[in-house]
């Protein structure tokens, strides 16, 4: 009967719990259900199962133990949770909730839980251990908990009444009758209008006259009443999961997340022994775009079937074989994974059967999640491991990875002629158990899957030895000597931030969270209004008593993510090698947030910061800070006054003296794409049509001046050309050329960073020699500089060129013109005391000249912050020397770079 | 005064394993019914109604085009002509399947246990979505027009309960309705009203009640629902009030008195204030909502119970099981008593809240939050009224319990808690309210 399992070498047994009573009899009423939990560690690996109409089955190596439960009462066991191994708690269909404690082979029942109230079944239990509190979600759509569960009793003794609340009433007998199968109920205990029960099921009847002494001998809890909390869902209570939210580190607070059959989601809290509602994560209420049209708003949410929570994220299964993924930082919905679309199923269930049954991940790597849905197990790369497959990777436009290879079947060869479904899954350690509907029990083992993606260490003692021995940080500080800053930042660079990457973004923004609040920094966490990605404010509050009256406000800015890594896994490793750190972000821009926060935090510790820092990083900066301004600007919190803006994401000239920067050039780039209706062909179609490349060669003739290298635009460059540097730009220039760093010639600096330019980055169209592509695209790239008009300005006078061409062409393909990037040009103020004070302490620092440099490059914040604080004074601390390779393979960054700014920083803001 | 059952599942049943066979199936109930000890009359005998939506079977037309394909194939008939005949009938024949959305409804004034067609046809008939009611008349002659359920196009609609003094308002409350839909009664009874009154409300909000494809939306009937209930409410507290002033007048005006004729006289001094009982249940072919409501805070509401599966198994000879084998529902059935006696398979909907189920059968349940609203889960609403009006068991737990009051014997220590009025249930529930709205 068992189904065939084959490929699946890793499959170690598995049981049949089939039940041949009687063939005549409906199959259905054969299988009961089972449930199953895996208890114990890999090699005393235990499973308990229930099978529903007799008893509990232990399984122990392999053996089928079965337990006498004496409280036998015919009801479906629906959810079980364990604690530590020791303890188990088991909700079932005749509303009680049964405590035991596990022995080696059996079960001791210590208490028997109930409710005055007819709250239906019991759908799901959680054990909070910061509290000693089991929370019991139900059918009738209340919570129910019961405080001081198990801590009071293994002093006390079973026999010790637990609620003295109730205690007036709480003799055994009492309690007895009150239980949801004895108490009196109107229907169920009536007697027909002939005076007799003679109807009544016989199995209610022996139910109901049980002997009592089963009961007597445990110790029964009622929920007390202010333990109810009516209608804490318009629906079925299915999931409930707990995390621990370090808000103060030394004492995590312990949130439990309930959701239900209405589709809501709430967060609630324990305190003083009760448990208040935090709040509604209701995601359907989001503006990240996925949210829902006029249309939909009549329809009902999708019930949550499963739960599960790797903290920041929080994984819920609802129907149509999707999966959501929330982020418990900002309460929003981050990404919606569709199992259907991945075309790993077979379509013998219909779509209303197709659920996400349950979510589960082993305590080992929880980088793999195991989904059972419909009649599989399906793996789930939380961490793909781009090296197995690259061959499978399709590189997109963006240069971001698209991998295929995310979700695959867990169990390949399955096959079933019933419409069985995998109901449950358990994993613990290496072992996964799988229960199927029809009765059978699979383990397997999980080792193989799950050590491909074991972490490598990167870092050994000796390399940290001699890092300490060489950076002049303060070793006796353990909170901010090297080894903890390295360990940071391995960390912090192992999470994949790029912009596709949802989870790793709000994991990634989580742990700097966490740190922040670990470096004793008040943490604020803001949804980006366009999507959802946390922008985190951290504030170090000024706190030298010797100078506390005129301190100073100072933002410090920076970013977590980084651009896609398109070549391998391993570089969002950390390694150390030849006095350089090496990973993807290490330089741009997740090293210096690193030195940046510590050493203000060490300022902080050690009593001495005179100026207030508030940090601010987001998560959007390569993809140009989409929605940043507007995050900003809708929250108060944000909208403090700074006397100082430090940024720290550039890069030194050279390799050798440190710079400031005070210009960025702007950009804007441009798409533009005619387009037909559809391909040609040179000879059948040629001479006949507009074709598409010939009207986009004309357009760019028309608009390249290839004479004067510049654009055919009027206006485009003004008379900005005899305009003169200034002396001390000239002074700056002549510096760096004095120093050879960076091998440039006083041109190249004018050209690079004080002129215009623009540039031919990508041509598409047919790769066939006689095929006219439907669709032909050119991108532009322009840079500008602030003495030519504003880019919006530009980008107007741009786009009515090209529009006016075309238009002489009167051609029949459509023109097309997308901004893809826009950024205005930027000129600090570096006669501003902030560049004196920083090249002075760069220059002790460094004991070498301070350049003052521009750039070439274009940062879109820049003006953001400006616009939004125009008094304040912005510089630009370079940290990364210009061999860093940032956004390219192997990006590095030196080590002495990385610990000499954190003294730059403090030295510079301590001075401000 | 009646009972009904509701099934919705993911695949149709066979209608007899709900009506007929369950021990106390709701035919069983029309003679047995526990839950209304009206000891002089325990048996809803007066008519019975059945509403199934028939289940969708779109293939059919398409297998008819294949066999009829086969078919011209072997005439070697291969007339093109009769191809675009053909399937301009097909699509006539489609146009035709999508207007009809609405149930198949089969009422009878015989009493349920004695109908023969019934039984036959529920022996016959399978269907993902049924309605069922059985009637005892308390208000409204004995007619098929009068029993339940009530149809309108796609919507299907029955009522457990009472509108109370109804006939004080009955002509003011019909003068609210749109033409279209006060002709929608054609029966006398008060249930009939108050579903003219839904469709009223429904097409108010912006939504055509004879739209072929129904599909409203539980959101939608919920939030008409919720407006009808209240406007129900509306309309009890005016006929109370009638009721009252009537009383006072009688008492405290003689000239009053004298021109009234002792018939009217004992009318009046028989008359009482009383809440409303609203068990309604609605659908509009795919998903419902059912309501169990009382316009009292102290009084319980009809009894109302539901259960949900993954498969309803006649264990042996009339004993049926509610199978559960995963979260998701397959199937759920609501019913005014339990139609099984499976303690555990059977949940109480509270009183005072709406249940929805959802098109994928999933549960919801909404509290109904008014003046009426207990916010205290525990509390034990008085079932004495409900109970009076033959709609809630009243009945002693073997011998053990005499008629002294002390019936709820498990729960003796909340009620001197919560509610002491219960021990005095002779006291008519609106005067224990102490609502004195009148003087």
């Amino acid at each position: 009967m068992a189904r065939i399992l084959s490929d699946n070498n890793n499959l170690l047994h598995s049981w049949s719990f089939y039940k041949t009573i009687n063939e005549n009899i409906l199959s259905s009423l054969l299988v009961e259900k089972l449930n199953l939990l895996i208890l114990g560690t890999s090699d005393t690996n235990k499973l308990i199962l229930v099978d529903t109409s007799e008893n509990y089955k232990i399984i122990t190596d392999y053996r089928i133990t079965n337990v006498e439960d004496t409280t036998d009462s015919f009801a479906s066991v629906l959810c079980m949770e364990s604690h530590e191994d020791k303890y188990l708690f088991v909700g079932c269909s005749d509303s009680l909730i049964r405590v035991y404690k596990i022995a080696s082979s059996s079960l001791q029942l210590l208490h028997t839980i109930y409710s005055t109230m007819d709250v239906g079944d019991i759908l799901s239990l959680k054990y909070l251990d910061q509290y000693d509190t089991l929370v019991i979600g139900t059918q009738r759509c209340c919570l129910l908990y019961v405080t001081d569960l198990l801590k009071s009793s293994k002093t006390t003794g079973p026999s010790a009444e637990i609620n003295l609340t109730e205690s007036a009433i709480a003799d055994e007998n009492d309690h007895i009758n009150r239980l949801p199968s004895k108490r009196y109920d109107k229907f169920f205990d009536s007697i027909g209008p002939t005076g007799n029960k003679s109807t009544v099921s016989s199995r209610s009847l022996s139910n109901a006259t049980q002997d009592d002494n089963t009961f007597q001998s445990m110790n029964i809890i009622q929920v007390p009443k202010e333990n109810i909390v009516n209608f804490a869902h318009n629906g079925f209570i299915y999931c409930m999961d707990t995390y621990f939210d370090e808000k103060d580190c030394t004492h995590p607070t312990q949130y439990l997340i309930t959701s239900a059959g209405d589709g809501l989601t709430k967060r609630w809290v324990m305190e003083d022994n009760c448990l208040y509602l935090k709040n509604i994560i209701d995601i359907n209420d989001d503006i990240t775009g996925y949210g829902f049209s006029d249309d939909e708003e009549e329809k009902e949410n999708d019930a949550v079937i499963s739960q599960f929570i790797k903290f920041p994220l929080l994984f819920q299964g609802i129907s149509d074989m999707r999966i959501n993924v929330i982020s418990l930082l900002t309460d929003r919905l981050i990404e919606t994974i569709n199992l259907s679309e991945l075309n790993v199923f077979d379509d013998h269930l219909s779509k209303d059967e197709s659920l996400p049954h349950a979510i589960k991940a082993s305590s080992n790597n929880d980088n793999i999640l195991f989904i059972a849905a419909n009649d599989n197990v399906y793996q789930y790369n939380l961490d793909e491991d781009e090296e197995n497959d690259i061959t499978d990777q399709k590189l997109s436009r963006r240069g971001s990875l698209v991998s295929d290879t995310k979700i695959i079947p867990f169990i390949r060869s399955i096959r079933s002629e019933v419409n069985s479904q995998i109901l449950n899954i358990c994993i613990d350690g290496n072992k996964l158990s799988v229960l199927e509907s029809d009765g059978n029990v699979y383990l397997f083992d999980l080792s193989d899957t799950l050590k491909c993606n074991t972490q490598k260490s990167l870092l050994n003692e000796d390399d940290i030895l001699a890092l300490n021995q060489k950076n002049n940080t303060d070793e006796n500080d353990p909170n901010h000597n090297s080894e903890t800053l390295i360990k940071d930042l391995s960390k912090f660079i192992s999470f994949k931030t790029t912009a596709d990457n949802k989870q790793q973004i709000h994991s990634c923004a989580s742990y700097l969270h966490t740190l922040l609040k670990k470096l004793h920094s008040t943490v604020e966490i803001f949804p980006n209004s366009l999507n959802g990605t946390p922008v985190l404010k951290a504030t170090f509050h000024a706190n030298n008593e010797h100078l506390a009256n005129n301190s100073k406000n100072i933002l410090i800015y920076a970013h977590y993510d980084v651009v896609p890594s398109s070549v391998s896994d391993s570089e969002f490793h950390l390694f150390v090698k030849d006095g350089f750190l090496q990973g993807r972000g290490v330089s741009d821009n997740k090293g210096p947030i690193i030195s940046m926060i510590h050493g203000i935090s060490e300022l902080h510790d050690a009593k001495k910061l005179n100026n207030n820092v508030v940090f601010i990083f987001e998560g959007c900066e390569e993809i140009g800070s989409i929605g940043f301004e507007e995050t900003l600007k809708s929250h108060l919190e944000l909208q403090e006054k700074f006397d100082y803006i430090i940024m720290s994401n550039s890069y030194w000239i050279g390799n050798k003296y440190p710079c400031l920067n005070y210009g960025m050039r702007g950009v804007l780039n441009l798409q533009i794409s005619v387009e037909g209706k559809r391909d040609l062909h040179s000879g059948t179609d040629g001479g006949i049509f507009s074709e598409t490349t010939k009207d986009l060669m004309f357009l760019m003739s028309n608009l390249i001046d290839y004479k004067n290298n510049t654009l055919n635009v009027p206006g485009f460059v003004e008379d900005s050309e005899t305009q003169d540097l200034c002396k001390d730009e000239t002074r700056f220039f002549n510096d760096i050329i004095a120093t050879g760093e960076g091998n440039v010639t006083l041109e190249t600096l004018i050209h690079k960073w004080t002129k215009p330019s623009f540039s031919i980055t990508s041509m598409n169209g047919s790769f066939e020699q006689s095929i006219v592509p439907k669709e032909a695209n050119v991108t532009l790239s322009i840079r500008t500089v602030p003495t030519q008009k504003s880019v919006s300005c530009l980008k107007k006078l741009i786009t009515e060129k090209i529009q006016n061409d075309f238009k002489i062409l009167n051609s029949d393909n459509k023109l097309k013109l997308q901004v893809l990037n826009e950024a205005e040009p930027w000129l600090g103020d570096f006669k501003d005391r902030i560049y004196k004070i920083a090249s002075e302490e760069l220059k002790s620092v460094w004991k070498n000249d301070v350049l003052l440099i521009r750039e070439g490059g274009s940062i879109p914040t820049l003006k953001i912050l400006e616009r939004m604080h125009p008094t304040a004074k912005i510089m630009i601390l370079p940290n990364g020397q210009a061999s860093d390779n940032a956004h390219l393979q192997g990006e590095k960054f030196r080590l002495e770079n990385f610990f000499n700014l954190k003294t730059c920083v403090k030295n510079i803001v301590n001075r401000l | 005064m009646c009972r009904f059952l509701i099934y919705k599942g993911a695949d149709p049943i066979r209608l007899s394993n709900l009506l007929t066979k369950p021990q106390h199936s709701i035919i069983n109930q029309s003679f047995d019914s526990r839950l209304r000890l009206d000891r002089r009359r325990p048996i809803n005998g007066d008519g019975f109604g059945l509403a199934y939506y028939p289940t969708e079977e779109p293939s059919i037309s398409i297998k008819r085009h294949h066999s009829d394909e086969i078919l011209d194939k072997i005439l070697n008939k291969e007339d093109s002509e009769k191809e675009s005949l053909w399937s301009e009938n097909l699509n006539k024949e489609v146009e035709r399947e999508e207007q009809e959305v609405g149930p198949s409804i089969f009422k009878a004034i015989t009493p349920a246990w004695n109908n023969e067609n019934l039984r036959i046809l529920a022996e016959r008939t399978k269907s993902k979505l049924m309605f069922a009611h059985v009637r005892a008349s308390t208000y409204g002659v004995l007619s098929e027009t009068n029993c339940h359920p009530f149809n309108y196009h796609s919507i299907t609609f029955m009522h457990n309960g009472g509108v109370a003094n109804f006939k004080k308002v009955r002509r003011r409350f019909l003068n609210e309705l749109d033409d279209e839909f006060f002709n929608i009664v054609q029966g006398s009874t008060d249930s009939e009203c108050c579903f003219a009154l839904f469709v009223h409300i429904l097409h108010s909000y912006g939504y055509d009640p004879s739209r072929s494809k129904g599909k409203f939306g539980s959101k939608v009937l919920r939030k008409v629902m919720n407006e009808t209930i209240s406007r129900i409410k509306y309309w009890t507290k005016e006929a109370n009030k009638i009721v009252a002033e009537e009383k006072f007048k009688l008492e405290n005006d003689q000239e009053f008195k004298r021109k009234l004729s002792l018939t009217k006289i004992k009318e009046i001094q028989e008359s009482k204030e009383e809440p409303s009982m609203l068990n309604f249940a609605v659908t509009d072919g795919e998903s419902i909502i059912v309501s169990r409501y009382i316009s009292s805070k102290v009084d319980e509401a009809p009894s109302l119970y539901f259960s949900c599966g993954s498969d309803f198994v006649e264990r042996k000879q009339g004993e049926f099981n509610m199978h559960r084998v995963d979260k998701k529902n397959k199937m759920v059935l609501v019913s005014s008593e339990p139609i099984t006696f499976e303690r555990n398979d059977w949940t109480a909907i509270p009183t005072n809240s709406l249940l929805t189920i959802l098109k994928d059968q999933t549960i919801l349940l909404h509290p109904i939050i008014d003046e009426y609203y207990q916010k205290n889960p525990l509390f034990i609403r008085d079932s004495g009224f409900s109970t009076r009006k033959g709609q809630m068991g009243y009945i002693p737990k073997d011998d053990i319990v005499n008629a002294d009051g002390k019936v709820i014997k498990d729960n003796s220590s909340d009620i001197n808690k919560y509610s002491a009025h219960v021990r005095f249930p002779a006291i008519p529930p609106l005067d224990s309210e102490r609502r004195d709205h009148l003087i």
